[in-house]
C-alpha cells in the first residue's frame, strides 16, 4: 500500500534534492533531480488511482480526495512545463507546494462515501481533470510571480538586475494552463446543463470560477494595454506579476474558501460546508 | 473599412477609438469580475426585510437603489455587458485581416458574443421551472421559478418512480466527551486502536452483519419476588396468542377486539384471594379548574351522565379513544387519541367542547365562552369497555385461582394449574398458563439473524483507567454505548447521503398518442418539442413524488456553439498558433496579427 505519508516523505526529498542542485550544482543532480521528482510524482499517481480503484469513482467527490489529486495536478503540471521551458527552482518549490496540499489532506477525513447522484456523470470527470490540470500549472505560475517578486525586492528595486526571466515565464505558464481553465469552465456549464437544465445559475462556486477565469484573462491581455499607457516601462512585470498572485488567490478562495461566504448555504457543491 | 490611424478625430472617431480600444477591453473585464465578487460578498435576490435586519435601514435601502443586492440582474450588470460585447465587436472587425494566425483571436472574440447573444435568447424566450408528480400521475403545467403556472403543450405521465439506494455504509465513531473530540474508527477486527490524546484503546472483536437482540426471559430464584406467568389464549384450536404477564409490572392484557381482559394478581394472603372480583378505578375522569377561584373537582367521566358545580351544568356527551374513528364502536377504536365530549351549560349558555387525554392545552387553544373553566381528562392505559374478564389470582402457599368475570359479576371461579386449558366462559376461546417464574427476569444475548447487511453490530473491548469492558454496539442504536467512566461514547451510524440515483419513467402523450418513453435521471434528461425534463430531486417524506426541472432554452445552441468556438479558440492561440508560427519563422515567413 503506498501511504500518503511516504508520498509526503518523498517531495521532501525532492525539495531538498532540487535546493542541493540550485546550490552546488553537483553533476549528478542535473538530471537526477527531475528523477526524483519523477519518481515522487509517480507515488502520487499510484495514491490518486488506489483511491479511484477503492471509491469506485472518480476521487475528487471530497476534501481529503481533491486535494491529493491536486498534489497529482502540480506534480503533472510541472514535469510537462519542466520538459517544454527548462523550470530550474521552480521545481523545488512545485515540491513544496505539493507537500503542503498532501499535509492538509492527511490532517482531513479520508473515509469514503458514496456519490450523490448529480456526481456520477463523465462530464463531473473531464471538468474536474481538466480544471485542476489547470489549477496546477497556475499554481506553478503562482510561484515564478512571487520568485519574480521576491528578486524584485532583493534586488533593491532595481529592475535592471531582476532579468532571471521569471515574468516571461510566468506568461508562458499562464499560457499553457489557461486553455485548460477554460476547458474546466466551459465542461461544468454543459454538465449543470446536463443535470440540472441551466448552465449558469450564478452560484456563488459558479461566479467564482468565472471571476478567476475573468482575472487570468485580463493578465493575458495586459501586454497589450500596459505599453501604450503612461507608466514606467520597468513597472510593467511587476504589475503582471502582482495580477498573477492575486489571480491564484482567486484560485484558492474559489477552491477552498467558499465555505466562508454569506451565500454559501445556498451553493450546492462547496467542499467542508460541514 | 475604417482605419483607426487615418480617421480624423471627429466625434465619430473617438467613439470607435474608445470602442475598439484594449484598455477598455481589460478595464470591463476587471469591473465584471469586481461586480461578481460583489454579488457573492453581499447575499443576493432576498426579500427587503432581510436586508434591514442584516445591514441596518439606511446601508440597505443604498444596496438596493443601487441594485448591489441583486447584481447579475441589475440594470449595470448588463450594461458593463453590453460594453463588453460592443468592444469585442468593435476590436474584432477593426484588427480583421483574414489570416489564419487570427483564427484563434477570431474565434474567441467572437464566442463571447454568441454565448452573450445565445443568454439574452433563453432569458427572453425560453422558460424554466419545477415540476411535483406523483408516481401514475400526469402533470399539464408546471411551475416557474416565481410560481406562476405554465401550460405544457403535451401530457406528460409518471409511470413510475425509483430510488435506487447504495448498500448501507455504517461507521463507527468515538466520542471523547472532555475534549469534545469526534473520530472515526478504522471498522477492521482485532487490531487495537488508540483514541488519540486519551486514555482510551478501543479493539473490535466481532461483527455481525444482521444482529438482533434477543431477550429471553429467565427464573432468577424460587422466592416469589417478581412474579410472572406464561400465558397462552386459543382461539379455537389455534394459539391466538401468548405472552408474560409480570405481576408487578405489566399484569393485564387486553385482546385485539377489545373484548377480553386478562388480569394476572399476585395475592399476599388468603384474605385476598376472596376479592377476585373487585373492580380496578380503571375509567376514564375528567377533571375541572375554575381558574378564577382556584377549584377543582374530578368526575367520572361516563357518557350520559350530569353533574352541577360551582353554577354550571357539565355533562359528558361522547366518549372516543380515537378521535378520527370515533362513529365506530369504541370496542374496534384502539387508544390513540382518546377525548371526551363535554357539554357546558352557565350564564352564557351552552357550548360543546372535546377534551383530549394527549393534548390538554387543545382547549385553550380554541374560542370558547367559558374561559375560566379549564377541562382535564385522564384515560387509563388499561382501559377496557370489555363484557368479559379473566382474573388469575395467585399468592404464597400454591394458592391459585381463575375467575371469569362477565359484566361485573364472577360467572365461575376455581383453582387453575399449569399446562392446562381452561374454557373462557361459552366464548369458544380457551386459555392455558404454561409456566411460572416467581422470579421473573429478562436476560439478553446477541444473535445473528443472517449474513445480508441489515443491521449490523460491533462487539468492541474498551480498555481504559477503569479497565476493560466488552460489549455490543449496534448500528443506529437510540443511545450511544459508553465506557463506565461516561467520557468515551462510541456509536455506530450510517452515515451521509445513501441515494444512488433516481429515475422517473416518463412518458409523452401528445394529441392522445403515446409519442415517447425515456426513464430519466440524473444527468439524463427527456427532450421533446424544446422541452427537457431533468431528475432534479425527490421528497424524503414521500418517495413517490418526484422532483423535475423544466427548461425550454432556444437560446442553448447558441451557447454550445459559443462554448465550442472558445474552446477551440483558444486552444489554437495557445497551443497551435505558437507551432505555426515556429514552423512560418522556420520557411521564412512573417506575418503578425
Ligand atoms: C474570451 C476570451 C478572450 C481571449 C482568449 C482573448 C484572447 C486574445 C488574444 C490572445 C489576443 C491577442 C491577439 C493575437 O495576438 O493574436 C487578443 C487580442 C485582443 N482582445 Fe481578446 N480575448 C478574449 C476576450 C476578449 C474580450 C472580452 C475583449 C474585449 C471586449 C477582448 C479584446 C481584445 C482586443 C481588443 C484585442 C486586440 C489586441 C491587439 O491586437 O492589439 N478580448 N485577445
Amino acid at each position: 500500500m503506498i501511504n500518503i505519508n511516504i508520498t509526503l516523505v518523498a517531495f521532501v526529498i525532492v525539495s531538498i534534492a532540487y535546493m542541493v542542485r540550485e546550490v552546488w550544482r553537483p553533476e549528478i543532480l542535473r538530471r537526477g533531480a527531475v528523477a526524483i521528482f519523477v519518481a515522487a510524482f509517480l507515488l502520487n499517481t499510484v495514491l490518486v488511482i488506489n483511491r479511484w480503484i477503492e471509491a469506485g469513482h472518480a476521487p475528487f467527490s471530497n476534501l481529503y480526495e481533491s486535494l491529493v489529486f491536486y498534489a497529482w495536478s502540480v506534480g503533472f503540471a510541472y514535469l510537462i512545463l519542466e520538459y517544454l521551458y527548462g523550470m530550474r527552482i521552480v521545481g523545488a518549490l512545485a515540491a513544496v507546494l505539493i507537500m503542503l496540499l498532501l499535509l492538509y489532506a492527511s490532517t482531513t477525513d479520508e473515509s469514503i462515501r458514496p456519490l450523490m447522484p448529480a456526481l456520477q456523470s463523465n462530464w463531473l470527470t473531464i471538468h474536474v481533470v481538466t480544471y485542476f490540470i489547470g489549477y496546477g500549472a497556475l499554481g506553478i505560475s503562482f510561484i515564478t510571480a512571487i520568485l519574480f517578486l521576491l528578486s524584485w525586492i532583493r534586488s533593491g528595486k532595481n529592475p535592471s538586475e531582476t532579468t532571471l526571466g521569471f515574468e516571461k515565464l510566468s506568461y508562458k505558464i499562464v499560457a499553457f494552463g489557461f486553455p485548460f481553465l477554460t476547458l474546466g469552465l466551459v465542461t461544468g456549464a454543459v454538465w449543470a446543463n446536463k443535470a440540472w437544465g441551466t448552465y449558469w445559475s450564478w452560484d456563488p462556486k459558479e461566479t467564482w470560477s468565472l471571476i478567476t477565469w475573468l482575472i487570468y484573462l485580463g493578465y493575458l491581455h495586459l501586454p497589450l494595454v500596459l505599453p501604450r499607457l503612461n507608466i514606467d516601462r520597468a513597472k510593467i512585470p511587476l504589475i503582471q506579476s502582482s495580477c498573477l498572485v492575486l489571480a491564484f488567490l482567486a484560485v484558492i478562495f474559489t477552491y477552498l474558501g467558499l465555505a466562508y461566504l454569506p451565500s454559501a448555504t445556498d451553493s450546492e457543491h462547496i467542499y467542508g460546508n460541514k | 473599412m475604417l482605419s483607426k490611424k487615418n480617421v480624423v478625430q471627429s466625434e465619430e472617431g473617438l467613439l470607435w477609438s474608445f470602442f475598439t480600444s484594449v484598455k477598455l477591453a481589460v478595464a470591463l473585464i476587471f469591473l465584471i469580475a469586481i461586480a461578481c465578487g460583489l454579488g457573492t460578498f453581499i447575499v443576493q435576490d432576498k426579500t427587503p426585510e432581510e436586508y434591514k435586519a442584516r445591514f441596518g435601514d439606511s446601508l440597505a435601502s443604498f444596496l438596493q437603489l443601487t441594485q448591489f443586492t441583486q447584481v447579475f440582474h441589475s440594470y449595470w450588470f448588463t450594461l458593463l455587458l453590453v460594453l463588453l460585447a460592443t468592444n469585442l465587436v468593435c476590436c474584432t472587425i477593426d484588427r480583421w485581416r483574414g489570416t489564419l494566425l487570427q483564427l484563434g483571436f477570431i474565434l474567441t472574440h467572437i464566442s463571447i458574443i454568441l454565448i452573450l447573444t445565445g443568454s439574452i435568447i433563453g432569458l427572453w424566450f425560453g422558460e424554466k421551472g419545477v415540476l411535483w408528480i406523483a408516481e401514475g400521475q400526469k402533470a399539464e403545467q408546471f411551475n416557474l421559478r416565481n410560481g406562476t403556472p405554465r401550460p405544457l403543450p403535451f401530457e406528460l405521465h409518471l409511470d413510475s418512480f425509483i430510488t435506487e439506494k447504495h448498500p448501507p455504509k455504517y461507521d463507527l465513531l468515538s466520542y471523547v466527551k472532555d475534549q469534545h473530540k469526534e473520530k472515526f474508527l478504522y471498522t477492521e477486527l482485532g487490531k487495537p486502536q488508540p483514541i488519540p490524546k486519551s486514555p482510551y484503546v478501543v479493539t473490535i472483536k466481532d461483527y455481525i452483519p444482521d444482529a438482533a437482540l434477543l431477550e429471553e426471559a429467565i427464573n432468577t430464584s424460587e422466592e416469589a419476588k417478581n412474579p410472572a406467568i406464561f400465558v397462552q389464549l386459543y382461539g379455537s384450536e389455534n394459539v391466538a396468542v401468548e405472552g408474560w404477564l409480570v405481576a408487578k409490572d405489566r399484569n393485564w392484557y387486553v385482546d385485539r377486539k377489545r373484548d377480553l381482559k386478562l388480569e394476572y394478581r399476585w395475592v399476599e394472603s388468603s384474605e385476598e384471594l376472596k376479592k377476585v372480583n373487585v373492580i380496578n378505578p380503571s375509567k376514564p375522569t375528567l377533571t375541572v379548574r375554575q381558574k378564577e377561584k382556584n377549584v377543582s373537582q374530578e368526575f367520572q367521566a361516563e357518557v350520559g351522565r350530569s353533574y352541577t358545580w360551582e353554577g354550571y351544568n357539565l355533562k359528558v356527551l361522547d366518549f372516543t379513544l380515537d378521535f378520527t374513528q370515533r362513529t365506530r364502536p369504541l370496542k374496534e377504536q384502539q387508544p390513540n387519541n382518546p377525548g371526551i365530549q363535554v357539554e357546558l351549560d352557565g350564564p352564557q349558555g351552552k357550548e360543546n367542547r372535546w377534551v383530549f387525554a394527549n393534548f390538554p392545552d387543545w382547549d385553550e387553544m380554541h374560542p370558547t365562552k367559558y374561559k375560566e373553566l379549564k377541562l382535564l381528562c385522564e384515560i387509563p392505559q388499561d382501559i377496557s369497555f370489555v363484557s368479559q374478564q379473566v382474573r388469575i389470582l395467585q399468592g404464597p402457599n400454591d394458592q391459585r385461582l381463575l375467575a371469569y368475570i362477565k359484566g361485573d359479576k364472577v360467572v365461575e371461579s376455581f383453582p387453575w394449574e399449569l399446562e392446562k386449558k381452561y374454557n373462557i366462559g361459552d366464548s369458544g376461546q380457551q386459555i392455558k398458563v404454561t409456566k411460572f417464574y416467581p422470579s421473573f427476569g429478562v436476560k439478553q444475548s446477541v444473535v445473528k439473524r443472517s449474513d445480508e447487511l441489515k443491521k449490523p453490530a460491533l462487539y468492541v473491548e474498551i480498555d481504559g483507567p477503569r479497565g476493560k469492558i466488552t460489549d455490543w454496539v449496534f448500528a443506529e442504536a437510540q443511545q450511544a454505548t459508553a465506557y463506565t467512566d461516561g467520557n468515551l461514547f462510541l456509536l455506530y451510524k450510517q452515515m451521509g447521503e445513501n441515494i444512488k440515483d433516481w429515475k422517473s419513467k416518463l412518458r409523452i402523450v401528445d394529441g392522445g398518442k403515446t409519442v415517447m418513453e425515456k426513464t430519466i435521471e440524473v444527468n439524463d434528461p427527456l427532450k421533446y418539442k424544446g422541452y427537457a425534463f431533468y431528475q432534479a430531486s425527490y421528497d424524503p417524506q414521500n418517495e413517490k413524488l418526484s422532483g423535475l426541472q423544466v427548461a425550454r432554452d432556444p437560446g442553448v445552441p447558441l451557447v454550445y456553439g459559443g462554448f465550442f468556438s472558445l474552446c477551440f479558440g483558444i486552444i489554437f492561440i495557445f497551443y497551435i498558433k505558437p507551432l505555426l508560427r515556429r514552423r512560418m519563422s522556420a520557411s521564412g515567413m512573417q506575418e503578425g496579427t
